[in-house]
């Protein structure tokens, strides 16, 4: 049997460093995500999408964030799909999968919220061990009980869990701890899991999905934005998997180093390569240093701040190119007067002192430059 | 710049060309009373100097003569440089401009511009002066007071002047543009009071409203997750109201609770019937006891009641014999009183005897007394009828003797009469001659004789002298001596008397009779004073009394007829004392007959009581023998044995059963059991109520739950904390903007500002020496505006506060700092100073004089006055206008 193995699609989620017109598109995407993956699942002839939880960001979405995917898998009722509860849509009593049964779900969308085994077909022949989680935290290893789960002789078990193989340290206790080696101990032919964002192979019978549109600069694994297409040929034949892109954003993270023109114009080169063809499909978190003369800064702020901040759907920007006027950028204010005079204080400041004063005079600096350029066309 | 001489023609009150006289280098003074036209020269100065000659604006037209249309004609000649220039202009009609020197001569605009370009000033707009520094140096009447005010191209020339002294000094203005434009900037985030406006006020104020609304929703989603919480709490006590087996252990228990209380009732009844049995066996013993113990009291009792009876028996006997004791002694004592008694009637009658006799004597003495007194009383009556009956017989009285009295008076008031009007006669008869002078027949004796009527003398042996008196009236005296003695006739008959004497002794006995009269009245008064009576009732009551006191006598009298002989009061004391000793007798008889009536009474009741309690005892005695028979009749003493022993056997078997009963008694207590079903019956039928409780609760809950889910809280919390981040983001990219731009302002203002310093340094310096001789140790503060805004002495005192005068002398330093500047550059400088320096004391005066030739060493000074001889010692040279073309219209 064929399936399609995906999580993490928290519908609803708020970026924070988005502004109000980047959000919407971001939201957006989540959703036509899902789409996607029907799509995929029909195209390469999966019977079903199982769903590793976390099918919502939050446990009290509005009304309208609920129902949302829900109308999505609404337009594929030749899936199956099979939800689990995940940390962040926990299963609490009264809450949002409760909400959901009462919306009224059509029966290919199927909300497993007993840890019970359930056959994936009609004949029997594939049963699905989901453990969804009934707190943000649960203690102890929900995917336990699949060990003693009976199920028919011979049939395919197929675990679907939400939680992390390995503890992250000491700030991140055990919690939602699952054992490495679920599948071999449980018999699955394979487990399905939900939580890391990133696509993660962690044996052969055990797979991380990713989330299908990545939702930030740190995810692990492949980086998210794909899902997997599964092929069962047997309870005991090894899964084959397939990872295919079912995402549109391209998130990444960017360093620079800025002493030169030349610096800029490399950065500005590598950004736009990230996808040629369409930009807009490509947020990068920039963190830049190093220091410009002031005619260089303008370039900065024309090219990569001003220039890559539009093309790109986002560019969010750590950190500044300092400034480091020389005694050339400081003739461009004339050889004397006030306006020397203040540049050459507004210099000195940017030398000086905390960087936060630092900054504020180099900025400052900068400012009078394109004044005194644009205020007197015979200076610079 | 020297001017040398100025021509006016057709300007104002100048109709006709005047010439201004004796300009030359130095300072020169034109002094002229009010309205001479001093201002007009001035405006002239500027005029032609100043606006251009094509121009009919109004500056030009008020150029023109008063009261009619002219063309205003100005011509000046002054030196430049070391060259001299003519310059001369016509307005308005045929207007034209020319301006000579050196080699040049140049006409119209080219003169213009020439001009300009000499006095380094711009053309004005519009018919207005050109502009430069020129026009804040000749200062028209009443500017003197104020600082120059500088056009643009007047602060440029100040600014090229000064900067032509400091060869780094450019970029002045792009300073002020860069200000301007960062103040703008800063404008749009932060106003005046640099309070956040527009976008950056915005920011904070977004952050502070998506700050509450998180923190209501975060309240929200806390009661949200509250209601969450009880919603399980609910669930877990629905769940355990709920449970079946609970309920059923519940049932279960009630119904043990029931055969518990069954139980113990069952006992509680047998229990109660074998304590009934037992009681009542035992009571049969009491009664049976009683019933013995009722037969031995009753033969007791009957033994003691005969025993007591002849107890009693004897003492009636006893108390009998007291009591007859008693009677005889009582009889006895009544018998003396009876004697007694009489002896007391017997005294009271004797007694009553000598009272008798002795009331007698007193009626008697009493009888006596009343005769007397009715004896007086007639005596008295009497002697009044006597007194009055002769008080009646007196014809004589008071009124009476009245009359007889003036008669009397009368008659010698007659005789008086007639013996006055007689002829009197004083008879001395020698001796021997007695009896022979004779007189109407009787004898003269010595002395005077009066003779009334006609008389006959006769004297012995003489003769006869016959007298007849020559009386006036003699007849009248003599009728009325007539009626005078009739009178008195007539009252003496009335009187019953014969003379006067006569009548005078009647009156005497009159009034020793009214006395006797008196006399008598008042003895009978005395006797009827006390009655108030008149005599005869007086004397019928006094008659009356004593027949009263005849029948009283003569009753007591018939009393008494055996009366015996002696003192009656004796007697009577005798009688009283004899009665007093019977009374005493009678008494204490008495008392011995009421002092044995106690005992008597005692006796009686003594017996009395023992007879009654003879009688009880013999009833009791009797009534006990009857019971006693009765009961033995009923119930033989064997038998009452017999009943006894059966009852002690009977109440022995009851005991034993009720032993038997206790030890089969159940735990607990029947209230216990009750109890125990009452809470038990409370607990399901509570358990019900709390079930639909809880369900109603959990119904609430549940719909808030759903309410708050609908809202999706979760997710409007993360977007609000999206807003407010945003808004941070934004309010922090506010502020850095914000500290760039003041960062970027401090900056330029400050290098501006120690610019401005470097390039006021040459007008503050240039200004300061005349300063500092005017005001010693004064600093005067220097604006980039050129202007003087403070002096600095002990402290600031900023310009607007110094007085008039101050001001004025401050502000003519300005200018002379700002001439000295112009022709230390090679600018031309003049200064016209027009009614200036009035306010000025005469120290300041000096001063300014001093300051003033001291500067007239480098520059031509002009000054105007209307007070020349405020100005006498300035050594200055003195002006004229004359007419020109030799009419003498100069002054002085």
């Amino acid at each position: 049997m064929r399936l399609l193995h995906t999580s993490d699609w928290q519908i609803g989620k708020v970026f924070r460093f988005a502004d109000d017109d980047i959000l919407p598109v971001l939201q957006q995407e989540r959703l036509e995500a899902i789409g996607r993956i029907g799509r995929l699942a029909r195209a390469q002839g999966a019977d079903c999408v199982v769903v590793a939880g976390d099918i919502y960001d939050h446990l009290r979405p509005s009304e309208r964030t609920l129902r949302q995917p829900v109308e999505r898998m609404r337009q594929f009722p030749d899936l199956r799909w099979h939800l689990i509860p995940g940390n962040h849509d926990f299963n609490e009593r009264d809450g949002l999968w409760d909400r959901l049964v009462r919306t009224g779900l059509p029966d290919h969308i199927v909300p497993h919220l007993a840890h019970a085994p359930v056959p994936l077909d009609e004949g029997g022949t594939a049963w699905l061990l989901p453990a969804g989680l009934g707190h943000r935290h649960v203690i102890g290893d929900p995917t336990a009980w699949m060990e003693g789960a009976a199920t028919p002789e011979g049939a395919i078990r197929v675990g679907l869990a939400h939680g992390s193989v390995r503890s992250f340290g000491e700030d991140a206790p055990g919690h939602n701890l699952l054992a490495i080696d679920r599948a071999r101990q449980a018999g699955l032919s394979y487990l399905a899991l939900g939580d890391w964002h990133g696509a993660v192979k962690i044996d052969a019978r055990t797979w991380y999905s990713g989330t299908p549109e990545v939702d930030g600069f740190d995810v692990g694994g492949a980086g998210g934005g794909q899902a997997l297409l599964v092929t069962l040929d047997g309870p005991r034949a090894e899964p084959v998997v397939e990872l295919h892109v079912v995402g549109r954003f391209r998130w990444e993270r960017a360093q620079a180093v800025l002493t030169c023109a030349d610096d800029i114009a490399a950065l500005e080169g590598r950004l736009r390569a990230l996808d040629p063809d369409d930009p807009s499909r490509v947020l990068v978190w920039l963190a830049v240093s190093g220091a410009l003369g002031l005619p260089d800064l303008e370039g900065w702020q024309a090219r990569i701040v001003d220039g890559l901040g539009s093309a790109l759907r986002l560019l969010r920007i750590d950190g500044a190119p300092g400034l480091a006027a020389s005694s050339d950028d400081l003739e461009a204010f004339g050889p004397g007067g006030a306006v020397r005079a203040a540049a050459e204080t507004l210099a000195r400041q940017a030398g000086e002192g905390d960087d936060a004063a630092r900054a504020i005079a180099a900025a400052a600096l900068q400012r009078l430059y394109l004044l005194a350029r644009d205020g007197a066309g015979g200076v610079a | 710049m020297i001017l040398r001489g100025l021509e006016v023609e057709q300007v104002r009150r100048f109709g006709d060309a005047v010439r201004l006289t004796g300009l030359g280098p130095g300072i020169n003074l034109l002094g002229a009373p009010n309205e001479f036209g001093k201002s007009t020269l001035l405006a002239a100065l500027r005029a032609v100097f100043l606006l251009a000659h094509g121009s009919k604006a109004g500056p030009v037209a008020a150029l023109q003569p008063y009261g009619g249309r002219g063309a205003p004609r100005i011509a000046v000649d002054f030196t430049l440089d070391g060259c001299d220039w003519r310059l001369e202009k016509r307005f308005m009609q045929r207007a034209f401009a020319r301006l000579e020197g050196g080699s040049e001569r140049l006409d119209g605009d080219a003169a213009e511009a020439r001009l300009h370009d000499l006095l380094g000033v711009e053309a004005g707009r519009r018919g207005t002066e050109a502009m430069g520094l020129l026009n804040a140096l000749w200062v028209t009447q009443g500017h003197s007071l104020v600082q120059p005010d500088f056009s643009d191209p007047a602060r440029a020339t100040i600014r090229s002047c000064l900067e032509a002294d400091l060869d780094a000094m450019t970029g002045g203005d792009a300073a002020g543009r860069v200000l301007s434009r960062v103040d703008a900037d800063l404008a749009v985030l932060v106003d005046k009071r640099d309070n956040p406006r527009g976008r950056f006020r915005a920011a904070k104020e977004g952050e502070q409203e998506a700050a509450a609304e998180l923190a209501r929703l975060d309240g929200r989603r806390q009661a949200l997750e509250d209601d969450l919480s009880a919603m399980a709490d609910l669930r877990r006590r629905l769940a355990h109201e709920d449970d079946a087996d609970r309920r059923e252990k519940e049932r279960a228990d009630l119904a043990e609770a029931g055969r518990v209380r069954d139980r113990l009732r069952d006992y509680d009844a047998r229990y109660r019937t074998a304590r009934a049995v037992r009681d009542h066996a035992a009571a049969q013993l009491v009664a049976v006891r009683q019933d013995l113990a009722a037969r031995a009291a009753w033969e007791s009792d009957l033994a003691i009641g005969v025993a007591r009876i002849a107890e009693l028996d004897a003492a009636l006997g006893a108390a009998q014999a007291a009591q007859d004791a008693a009677a005889a002694a009582h009889a006895g004592r009544l018998e003396a009183v009876q004697v007694a008694d009489a002896a007391r009637r017997a005294a009271r009658e004797a007694l009553d005897r000598a009272a008798g006799r002795v009331e007698r004597a007193r009626l008697t003495h009493e009888r006596r007394e009343a005769a007397a007194a009715l004896d007086r009383l007639e005596q008295a009556a009497q002697a009044v009828t006597r007194a009055r009956a002769e008080l009646d017989a007196c014809a004589i009285d008071d009124a009476r003797m009245g009359t007889i009295r003036k008669a009397e008076r009368a008659l010698d008031a007659a005789r008086a009469a007639g013996r006055a009007q007689a002829t009197t006669l004083d008879v001395a008869l020698a001796d021997g001659a007695r009896g022979r002078l004779m007189l109407d027949g009787q004898a003269l004796e010595d002395g005077r004789i009066v003779v009334t009527d006609n008389a006959v003398l006769r004297i012995e042996g003489i003769g006869t002298i016959t007298i007849a008196p020559a009386s006036h009236g003699r007849d009248a005296l003599r009728a009325e001596l007539v009626r005078a003695e009739e009178g008195l006739r007539r009252a003496l008959e009335a009187a019953g008397c014969v003379d006067v004497a006569g009548a005078e002794a009647a009156l005497a006995v009159r009034r020793r009779t009214e006395l006797v009269f008196q006399a008598a009245q008042t003895v009978l008064g005395g006797l009827l004073a006390a009655a108030g009576q008149v005599p005869a009732t007086a004397t019928e009551a006094a008659r009356q009394r004593l027949a009263d006191l005849d029948v009283r006598i003569a009753r007591i009298g018939e009393a008494e007829a055996d009366g015996a002989a002696g003192d009656p009061l004796e007697l009577l004391d005798a009688a009283r004392e004899a009665m007093q000793v019977a009374e005493d007798a009678y008494e204490a008889a008495h008392r011995a007959l009421l002092a044995p009536d106690g005992t008597m009474r005692r006796a009686a009741d003594e017996l009395a009581r023992l007879r009654a309690e003879a009688q009880v005892a013999r009833d009791g005695v009797a009534q006990l023998a009857r019971d006693l028979e009765a009961a033995r009749a009923v119930e033989a003493d064997d038998a009452l044995s017999a009943r006894l022993a059966a009852s002690l056997d009977a109440a022995g078997m009851a005991e034993q059963a009720l032993l038997r009963i206790e030890e089969t008694r159940p735990d607990g207590t029947e209230a216990l059991a009750d109890a125990a079903i009452l809470r038990l019956e409370r607990t399901i039928q509570d358990g019900h109520a709390r079930l639909a409780a809880l369900r109603q609760e959990m119904a609430a809950r549940e719909a808030r739950i759903r309410a708050a889910e609908g809202d999706g809280l979760d997710e409007r919390i993360a977007a609000q904390e999206r807003l407010r981040a945003a808004h941070a983001a934004e309010d922090a990219a506010c502020e850095r903007e914000v500290a760039i731009l003041k960062c970027l302002r401090d900056a330029v203002a400050a290098a501006e500002r120690a610019a401005t310093e470097r390039y006021l340094a040459p007008l503050a310096r240039a200004v300061q020496p005349a300063l500092s001789a005017l005001f010693p140790r004064a600093v005067a503060t220097v604006e980039p505006d050129f202007s003087i805004s403070a002096l600095s002495r002990r402290i600031d005192e900023p310009f607007a506060t110094l007085s008039d005068g101050t001001r004025e002398q401050i502000a003519v330093l300005a200018r002379l700092g700002l001439a000295d500047l112009m022709r230390a550059r090679g600018r031309p400088a003049m200064l016209v100073l027009d009614d200036a320096l009035t306010y000025a004391d005469s120290g300041r005066l000096d001063r300014m004089f001093d300051i003033l030739t001291e500067a007239s060493g480098r520059m031509q000074i002009l000054i105007l006055t209307c007070r020349t001889e405020l100005f006498t010692g300035l050594g200055a040279r003195r002006l004229a206008v004359e007419p020109v073309g030799g009419q003498d219209r100069s002054a002085g």
